[in-house]
């Protein structure tokens, strides 16, 4: 597959009531609703799991995959939580699968590929912004890499709930649905990645 | 007053995490802490730096066939709905059966009709005599003779009756034809046997 590279979208935030509202016709077998739905959050939940398994074309896979077990497991679905929270608790699933399955077929074997601690993200976005001066876009691009390099040495956990919190904005509440542990385990684990993270870019905020 | 704030509502404080009325208790309390202000502020710099190097939305590649892909895998999952049998249908299903049922009790019934009568070999009717019959088989030499014979184990006799034959004249002698066995079983021969008694 070939790919057209990352795209970060200034999206709008997604509105839950129309959310809701798309979910009950999708439950009533509406397929037009379901695919505003995929389109509405398609962008996250993309992103959420490229920046776990940094591996784009795998990530478009598994995006799909997501999307399509929240079809089948639409009725149960209960607007207790809000659907994005939902469709995370679905990635999680499906990025842990795949992990697991992954770890499996190359047992015995050292697979960098899989959680590469040492590999920066291929996606980061390098595009300087409009008006940015050549020297400030340069210092952001690369701020952009360390970070992305720092967090894929995070542990899968650890990384996960950075990335849930930090860039996706989820309350802890919401982190620990989608990863089924207890928000004091996400508050011990941000706290912990946030940790490492820092100490791992401490050269980087003291030139700051 | 012990205004110190616990663990928990602290972090998620710092982390923006409270709402409402949790929020505006936290902040009567803690409105004024300096410290507590700056380490918040510290840390939505720390989320803001994140988030502006990761992405935190990233439209697929190819969108418009991600989407596709999905609605097709998902057409392809959906149980297709079993449609209702036809009229015709019903009734092959309950026909056939019924009627190869309805086969097999006439055979048998045919078979039981048939099975046990004996078979009259006439000259008239020469193949009868390739089918493979039970009881005594009877030869009559003569055209539009029928022969039918009658077996009777309990009575230790076998009476044959031929219809279609001529009357017999008064004139016959039968003693040169018949002979009488030891056994006392009454037998028809061409010629008498030589050991034969003659009765006077």
């Amino acid at each position: 597959m070939g790919s057209v590279g990352p795209v970060a979208l200034d999206a709008p935030p997604v509105d839950p009531d129309d959310d809701a509202r798309l979910v009950a016709r999708a439950q009533g077998g509406d397929m037009r609703s379901f695919d505003t739905l995929v389109t509405r959050h398609r962008g996250r939940i993309f992103a959420m799991i490229r920046n776990m398994i940094h591996q784009e074309a795998d990530a478009w896979d598994l995006a799909q995959e997501v999307f399509i077990k929240a079809w089948q497991a639409l009725s149960n679905y209960e607007s207790k939580a809000r659907f994005s929270t939902w469709l995370y608790r679905i990635a999680h699933n499906v990025v842990y699968d795949w992990t697991r399955k992954r770890k499996f077929e190359s047992a015995g074997e050292l697979n960098d590929e899989i959680f590469d601690q040492q590999r920066i993200d291929p996606a980061a976005i390098t595009a300087p912004g409009a008006g940015e001066a050549p020297d400030d876009a340069m210092a952001r691009a690369e701020l952009r890499a360390k970070l992305a390099a720092a967090l894929a040495k995070l542990s899968p956990e650890h990384r996960e709930v950075v990335l849930l919190k930090d860039v996706q904005g989820l309350s802890y509440k919401e982190i620990a649905e989608v990863m089924a542990s207890s928000v004091g385990t996400v508050m011990s684990r941000l706290f912990y990645a946030r940790q490492k993270l820092q100490t791992m870019l401490q050269d980087e905020y003291q030139a700051r | 007053m012990n205004t110190k704030p616990d663990e928990t509502t602290l972090a998620r404080w710092l982390d923006d995490d409270l709402e409402g009325a949790e929020l505006a208790a936290f902040e009567a309390s803690h409105r004024a802490d300096a410290t507590l202000l700056a380490r918040r502020q510290e840390l939505r710099a720390w989320r803001a730096s994140l988030a502006a190097a990761i992405p935190a939305d990233i439209e697929p590649a190819y969108p418009e066939f991600f989407n596709h892909r999905i609605a097709k895998a998902i057409r392809e999952r959906i149980p297709k709905p079993h449609s209702a049998p036809s009229t015709a249908a019903f009734w092959r299903a309950w026909w056939m059966p019924a009627t190869a049922a309805a086969g097999m009790v006439l055979a048998f019934w045919l078979g039981t009709k048939t099975g046990g009568t004996p078979q009259v070999v006439t000259l008239a009717n020469p193949a009868a005599g390739q089918v493979a019959v039970q009881g005594p088989t009877v030869y009559t030499p003569e055209h539009g003779v029928d022969a039918k014979s009658f077996s009777s184990s309990d009575a230790a006799a076998t009476v044959i009756v031929l219809e279609g034959v001529d009357a017999i004249p008064d004139t016959l002698d039968f003693s040169e034809s018949v002979g009488l066995r030891a056994t006392g079983k009454a037998t028809a021969a061409l010629a008498p046997p030589d050991d034969a008694e003659v009765p006077e």
